[in-house]
Order: structure tokens, then sequence, then C-alpha cells
């Protein structure tokens, strides 16, 4: 498992320990490296489930409706009001 | 009376057998109620019917707005919308555009969600709604077009090329809220079509409600009935997923708890088998056959060394017999026997016993005849111990 392991891989991979645990002819050598693997999969997955942060954005377009673009070429984005946080806000 | 030619839209038949629906052509529209008992039995209009209408003008006081009172209404041909809609579908569907095989899995767990609506109404916020209930720490990008009226079609189509362009986002959801067919019509352009089909990123249509369905929708990788349900679709749930996590987590350590248990109970088994408590109740079978190879072993070697001491034996005895000692005892044996033999034969010996030799006087001959002897000739007895001499008297054969 490296960094980039996403998080489907873990999550097959844990349901793939979870079938050799319960249904495989394993040695109990193997079963507790795969216990020790399951426990890394598992702290991994919880970490890529919380990493992203909250955002919500509207990207900025110029009156001919073309993206506004900045000066590396990307698009400008603003966080964009929910409406109801703008209500409650204002 | 007015008489108004124009499209249906928007229809709908109540309970009680009034029809409401609005007649437009490309400039304008108006509401018609036509009501269950002017309701034209042979003819049922539905949406996208071109209809001519005659009736009444009136107005609907709670919306304060005109509208026609059919009194008569008669049909002119299908719609164009509805026509055009039918012609580009058949064509798109010729071409592929809602092949199953080419539609893109969703991703699981999106980074970033992309979506092409209004900027404002609810649909925006129904999505955002859904997706903070489902996924908390979420990333949404929101690309604001115009989804009903003129041009709405090009600005959908851009915004989808765009979120590719840039690749801004994982999946994005496509859509509007309910409406006409004439409000959902540009999701039925062509173009639209076009830049759903040629997205790399996954998209969700999402236009209108459960019933309408447009060709966005049958391009799109997966329909949502609305904008809610494609928010739905496009993040799993966090807690759902943290309770599969757990699940998994918890299946495993049973699992290995289980695994555990029976590998400790085969131990403990095998520990309490006859061999371990009782080593040599395994082992006695081995031991007496050990003992009783040893003392196989131990007879067979026994014999084989009587035999070969009495082979030994046996060689030392032929050597024996030819060794120099035997054959001058032999010798010696041989001597004393010739010796004794030669005694017995020896005439002085048969002399002591009682024998006795006649000789000659005058030649020494040895007498053993009467016939050899006159009288009175004189001879010499030989006796064991001496010689005597005499001569005969009488001669007398016998």
């Amino acid at each position: 498992m490296t960094k980039e392991t996403t998080f489907e891989e873990a999550y097959a991979r844990l349901e793939e320990i979870l079938d050799k645990i319960n249904l495989g002819e394993i040695s109990l050598d193997k079963s507790i490296t795969l216990y020790e693997e399951a426990d890394k999969l598992i702290k991994h997955c919880n970490m890529k489930i919380d990493a992203a942060e909250k955002r919500i954005t509207t990207l900025m377009k110029n009156r001919e409706k073309e993206l506004i673009l900045d000066e590396d070429g990307n698009p400008v984005e603003k966080d964009f009001i929910h409406e109801k946080q703008h209500h409650l806000d204002s | 009376m007015v008489k108004v030619k124009g499209e249906i839209s928007n229809l709908k038949k109540q309970q009680s057998g009034h029809v409401y629906f609005t007649l437009k052509d490309n400039a304008s529209s108006i509401s018609v109620a036509l009501f269950a008992g002017y309701a034209n039995q042979t003819l049922i209009p539905k949406d996208g019917d071109e209809l001519i209408v005659e009736g009444e003008i009136s107005v609907y006081a709670p919306r304060g707005s005109y509208q026609i009172i059919a009194k008569q209404i008669s049909k002119t041909g299908a719609g164009d919308l509805l026509m055009k809609l039918h012609l580009l579908k058949e064509e798109l569907s010729k071409k592929g555009y809602f092949d199953p095989q080419r539609k893109k899995p969703l991703p699981k767990f999106p980074k970033k969600i992309g979506v092409v609506t209004s900027g404002t109404g609810s649909v925006i916020n129904d999505i955002i709604n859904v997706l903070s209930r489902r996924y908390p720490n979420f990333q949404l990008i929101l690309n604001p077009v115009a989804v009903q009226g003129k041009g709405a079609e090009l600005e959908i189509a851009k915004a989808i090329d765009d979120f590719n362009k840039y690749n801004l986002v994982d999946v994005m959801i496509v859509g509007r809220g309910g409406g006409s067919l004439e409000d959902l019509f540009c999701f039925n352009e062509r173009v639209v079509a076009d830049a759903i089909f040629a997205s790399k990123i996954p998209v969700i249509s999402a236009c209108g409600h459960e019933t309408d369905f447009t060709i966005a929708d049958f391009v799109a990788d997966v329909r949502a009935p609305t904008p809610s349900a494609a928010a739905e679709l496009a993040v799993v749930d966090k807690q759902a997923v943290q309770t599969a996590l757990e699940k998994v987590k918890h299946g495993i350590v049973r699992g290995a708890h289980s695994k555990l248990r029976i590998y400790k109970e085969a131990l403990s088994k095998m520990k309490g088998s006859r061999y371990f408590i009782s080593p040599y109740s395994m082992l006695s079978i081995f031991i007496q056959n050990m003992d009783q190879l040893s003392t196989d072993i131990d007879g067979a070697t026994a014999r084989q060394i009587t035999l070969k001491k009495a082979m030994t034996e046996e060689k030392r005895k032929t050597l024996y017999l030819f060794s120099p000692q035997t054959k001058i005892e032999n010798a010696k044996l041989k001597v004393k026997a010739l010796t004794e033999h030669l005694s017995s034969v020896n005439p002085k010996n048969i002399l002591g016993k009682g024998y006795s030799l006649i000789f000659r006087e005058k030649s020494n001959e040895l007498i053993s005849s009467t016939r050899q002897l006159k009288n009175d000739e004189s001879i010499v007895i030989q006796l064991h111990d001496g010689l005597a001499t005499a001569s005969i008297k009488t001669l007398k054969e016998l």
C-alpha cells in the first residue's frame, strides 16, 4: 500500500482479506499478516474519507458567458454562497 | 369566440376529466382549459400535439392570466417539437450515443463534483443539501448556466466541455428542475447530446422530474430522476461507508480471532492426545521392535561368531595336520609301528617263544626239511640264547 492507493483499491483489498480470513484455508502466520495489513488499510480508508475539506465554489464568467481565467490560464473560482446560508447570514 | 392554432405542452388531465394545457407557438403561449363536458371523446390531446382550439377568452382570477375556455378542439398534425425530438433520438440512437457499453462507471469517491445548472433556484440547493447530508466534506464546483430559453443549450454544452477542458472535476451532474417540454428542450438539443457524448468525465443527467425524459438522459452515463437523486448517485453515503468499513474491520477481527481459536483448539486437542500425555504409548511399539531387532541381531551375531569359530577351528586343524611337527610325530609313530612290526617278525624274537633254527654244521645251511638231513650228521641248533650241537639219530618223515 502506498500513499497513492485509492480508497477503492484499499477497500477492495479489505474485502479480499475478509474473504481470505473467513473462508480461505490460510496459515496462522498468514492470517496474522493479513490482519495487520487490514488494520493499516482501514486507517488509510478512514484517512481518505476525512481528507477533503468541504468546499463549494462557482466558476466565474464574463458577460459573454465565457469562463474567466487566471494568469496561468485556469478558470477562476469563488466560493459559492449557498442560498439558504445566504439567507441565514443576511 | 376565438380560434387559436398551436402546440400542446404542459398538459394536465385532472381526475374530474377536465384537461388543462398550454397552447403555444414560437412567439407566444396561452393557457387552455378543456372542461370535461367539452372534451372530445375521439381526440385525446397530449403534449406535442398541434391543435386548433375554438373557445372563449376568460380570465383565470387566481393567477390573473388570460385563458381560453375551449369549446372545440381539432388536430392539425404531430407537433414540431416532438417530431424534431423523435428524429434526433432516432439518429443518435443509430450513431450509438445511447449504447450501454460506452457508459462510464461513476467514481465511488469523487474528489470534486461538477454541477452544470442554474446558479439560482432550488436545484443547486437541493444538490448541496443532499451532498452535505451524505458526504459532509465534499467539494463541488458549480458551472452556472441558463437552463431554459434561447441559447441555453449552447451554455450547457460549453459548461460540459469546459469541465473536461480544464479537468476540473471527477464526475458532473447536468440538469435542471422539472418544467414543460419547451423548458426542458435545451436538454433535447444535439449540441448538449454531443457534449455529453464527448465528455471524458462521467455525466449524471437530472432533468426535471421522474417522468421527464430528455435526449441528455439517454446519452448520460447515468440518468437520475431528479437533481437530488443525482446528488445521491454522485457520492456514497459517508456514514454508510464508515459503517461498511467498520463491518469489514469487525469481520476481519472476528475472522482472525476465530482462526486463532481454531488453531488454539487444535493445539489443545493435540496436547491432550495420548501421544503427548504418554509418549511410551506411541513409542512402545518402536521400543519393542528395537528390542526384538537387537535380540535378533545379537543372536545372529552369536551364530555367526560360533560359525566362524568352528570354521577357524577346522582350518586350524587342517593346518595342524600339515604342520612339520605333526609330520614328525606321524613319522615317529610310523617308525615306532614299523619297529614294533619288525620286532615281531625278528626270528630271534620267535626263538624266544620256544622256536629254534637248525643249521648244517658244515655249511651253516638252514635246515627246514628232514630230507636235508642224514643220520649222524651234525647240526647246530640255535636257541634264543645260544647254540647247541647235536647229531641226528633218526629221521622220519611225517
